[in-house]
C-alpha cells in the first residue's frame, strides 16, 4: 500500500502566484481601452465607411454654412449677458442636429438588421459618430466665439470657451441619456426643447442669477463642471458602443 | 456549439417564445413554423439583435451577448427583410459591409467577386441595386452573409423572392455551406429544407414542438396518412370528419390525402407521411385561422 502513495510536491508561494497570473493572463480577454478601441475601429473600418452617405455630408455642409452665418449678422448693439445667454444656448445646436441625423439615419433604414450583426454595428458607428460630431462642433464653436471676441472687446474669450464647452457635452449626456432610455423621434423633440425652454424660463424667472451664472462664476470652476462633463459624456459614449436591442419585431 | 438554454422573450404582457431549449453543431438545421409562430424572434436572439427575456445562449460556453464583437465576427446574417442603399451596387455595399465586419480592402475585393461570381451575379456587380429584382437583391444578401466567412451562417426567410431554379442553386450551396459551419435556415417553406436539412425545428404555441430528423418527424405520422378518392357530393363531409392534407381533381373526382388515427376503411391507401403531411397536421388550426 505503501507503494501507491503518491508525493505531489507542493510549489512554493511565489510559484503560486506567478501561475495565478499567468492563468488569469490567459483565460481572461484584456479589456481595450476606449480610445484604443476606437482607433482600431478607424484602422478597421476607415473614414470613408464612418461617413459614407454623400447625402449626409451635404446634409451636414448646409447645417455648418447655416449656423455659422448666423454669426455674420449679429447686430453691433447688443447687450453683453444677451451674447454669453446666445453662446451657452445655441453651442450644442450643431451637435445636436448632426447627431440626430444619424441617430435616425442610422436606427430607421431598412439596413439596421444587416449593420447591426456586423462587427462594428450601428450603435458603434453612432457613437463614432457622435465623438467626431462632438469634436467638430467643439472647433468650430471656438473659432466663432473668437470671431465674436473680435468683435466684441466686452466678450472675454476665455468665459465664452468655458461657457460653450460646459454647454455642448452638457446638452450631449442629456440627448445620450434621452436617447439610450427611449428611442423614438418624440424624445428628441422632447430633449431639444426642455433645453429651450429650460434655458428661457430660468432667464426670464430669475434673470439676475441665469446672467449671474454666466458672468460671474469663476473660470475655473466652469473649468472643473467642463472636466465633469467630458468624462460623463466619455462614459456615455462607451455605454453606446455595447448598447444592446432589448425590444424588437414579433 | 451553439446552446439555448431556458429562452423566453415577451414584449410587455405578450409572450413570443417560452422556455425553449435547442443545442445545435456543425450542419443545417431548418426551423420551420407558420408566420407569426415566433421563427424571426428566435433567429433576432441568435443573432444578438435582441436580448432574451429569460435565459442565455451560449457559443462554445460562453454567453453569446457578452461576447459581443467577438460572436458577430463568427456571425453572417440575412434578415427577414434584407435592406439596402438603392444608389449602391452589390460590389458598393458590400464593400461597406465588409468594413463594417473588419475585413482589409484586398481580401474584401477577392471576397466579393468569388460571392457574387457564387450567387450568379458576376456580370451585374457595379449595376446600382435600385434596378435589381427581389430575387437579385436576395442573392445580395445571401452573399453579403458569407463575406466574413462565418462559422454560424443564419439565415431568416431566405428563398423570399427566389424562382425554381434559383431555389435549387440556393439548396446546393447551403448544402456545401453546412459541411463546416452551422447554417440556420428559418422558413414556412417545407420543401426549402426538407431535403437538405440535417435536423427540423418546429415551435408551436410559444413552445419547442419538435427537434429531430425529418425521418423522426415524419415517423410520428407513420400509419395515420391515406389516400382515397371522394365523390364531389361527399367532400364537405369529408373535410369535417378528417384532417385534410391536399385534394386534386381527377377524372370527375377527388383524390384526397388526409390524417386519420384509428381503424381505417379498406378502400384508403395508406401513404408514406411526409414533413407537409406533419407541417399541416401540426398547424391546422393556425393555417385554418390564416385562411
Amino acid at each position: 500500500m505503501k507503494k501507491d502513495q503518491f508525493k505531489i510536491p507542493m510549489p512554493d508561494d511565489s510559484t503560486i502566484v506567478r501561475q495565478i497570473s499567468q492563468i488569469v493572463s490567459q483565460g481572461l480577454v484584456k479589456r481595450e481601452s476606449f480610445s484604443s478601441y476606437l482607433q482600431s475601429m478607424v484602422q478597421q473600418v476607415g473614414w470613408r465607411h464612418l461617413f459614407s452617405d454623400r447625402l449626409e455630408l451635404s446634409f451636414i455642409l448646409t447645417i455648418v454654412i447655416g449656423i455659422y452665418s448666423l454669426f455674420l449678422i449679429i447686430p453691433n448693439q447688443v447687450e453683453i449677458q444677451d451674447l454669453y445667454a446666445f453662446i451657452f444656448l445655441l453651442s450644442p445646436i450643431l451637435f445636436l442636429a448632426l447627431s440626430i441625423y444619424t441617430y435616425v439615419n442610422k436606427t430607421q433604414n431598412a439596413t439596421y438588421d444587416v449593420e447591426m450583426a456586423c462587427k462594428y454595428n450601428v450603435y458603434q458607428v453612432i457613437a463614432f459618430r457622435m465623438l467626431a460630431f462632438s469634436v467638430s462642433t467643439l472647433i468650430l464653436n471656438t473659432l466663432a466665439i473668437a470671431f465674436i471676441a473680435m468683435k466684441f472687446e466686452e466678450i472675454h474669450f476665455m468665459r465664452a470657451f468655458m461657457l460653450s464647452g460646459t454647454s455642448l457635452f452638457l446638452f450631449s449626456i442629456i440627448l445620450l441619456v434621452a436617447l439610450m432610455n427611449r428611442r423614438t423621434k418624440g424624445i428628441v423633440t422632447v430633449t431639444l426643447t426642455v433645453w429651450i425652454m429650460g434655458n428661457t424660463l430660468l432667464k426670464s424667472a430669475n434673470n439676475d442669477f441665469y446672467n449671474g451664472v454666466l458672468l460671474h462664476i469663476p473660470v475655473i470652476v466652469y473649468a472643473v463642471i467642463l472636466l465633469c462633463c467630458l468624462i460623463i459624456y466619455m462614459n456615455y459614449l462607451k455605454k453606446l458602443i455595447v448598447f444592446k436591442q432589448v425590444e424588437g419585431v414579433f | 456549439m451553439l446552446v439555448v438554454k431556458n429562452v423566453s422573450k415577451r414584449y410587455g404582457d405578450f409572450t413570443a417564445l417560452q422556455q425553449i431549449n435547442l443545442e445545435f453543431n456543425t450542419g443545417l438545421y431548418g426551423l420551420l413554423a407558420p408566420n407569426g409562430a415566433g421563427k424571426t424572434t428566435l433567429i433576432k436572439m441568435l443573432a444578438t439583435l435582441i436580448t432574451p427575456s429569460e435565459g442565455e445562449i451560449y457559443y462554445n460556453g460562453k454567453n453569446i451577448i457578452a461576447m459581443d464583437e467577438q460572436y458577430r465576427e463568427l456571425l453572417g446574417f440575412l434578415p427577414q427583410q434584407f435592406g439596402y442603399y438603392k444608389n449602391y451596387s452589390p460590389k458598393q455595399y458590400m464593400l461597406y459591409l465588409a468594413a463594417l465586419k473588419g475585413l482589409g480592402k484586398k481580401e474584401a475585393l477577392r471576397k466579393i467577386d468569388e460571392l457574387l461570381e457564387k450567387v450568379a451575379l458576376g456580370d451585374v456587380v457595379n449595376k446600382k441595386m435600385k434596378k435589381f429584382s427581389g430575387g437579385m437583391i436576395q442573392r445580395v444578401g445571401i452573399a453579403q452573409a458569407l463575406l466574413n466567412d462565418p462559422k454560424i451562417l443564419i439565415l431568416d426567410e431566405p428563398t423570399a423572392g427566389l424562382d425554381p431554379k434559383e431555389r435549387a442553386r440556393f439548396r446546393h450551396l447551403l448544402t456545401e455551406l453546412a459541411r463546416d459551419r452551422l447554417v440556420i435556415i428559418s422558413t414556412h417553406i417545407v420543401s426549402d429544407i426538407e431535403s437538405i436539412a440535417n435536423e427540423i425545428i418546429m415551435i408551436k404555441n410559444k413552445q419547442l414542438l419538435y427537434k429531430d430528423s425529418v425521418e423522426n418527424i415524419c415517423s410520428t405520422l407513420k400509419g395515420n396518412v391515406f389516400e382515397t378518392t371522394v365523390n364531389f357530393e361527399l367532400m364537405k363531409a369529408f373535410r369535417k370528419k378528417y384532417v385534410l392534407l391536399s385534394e386534386k381533381q381527377e377524372y370527375g373526382k377527388m383524390i384526397v390525402r388526409f390524417i386519420h388515427k384509428g381503424v381505417p376503411e379498406v378502400e384508403w391507401k395508406p401513404v408514406v407521411p411526409e414533413l407537409e403531411d406533419v407541417f399541416l397536421y401540426e398547424y391546422r388550426d393556425e393555417i385554418e385561422g390564416e385562411v
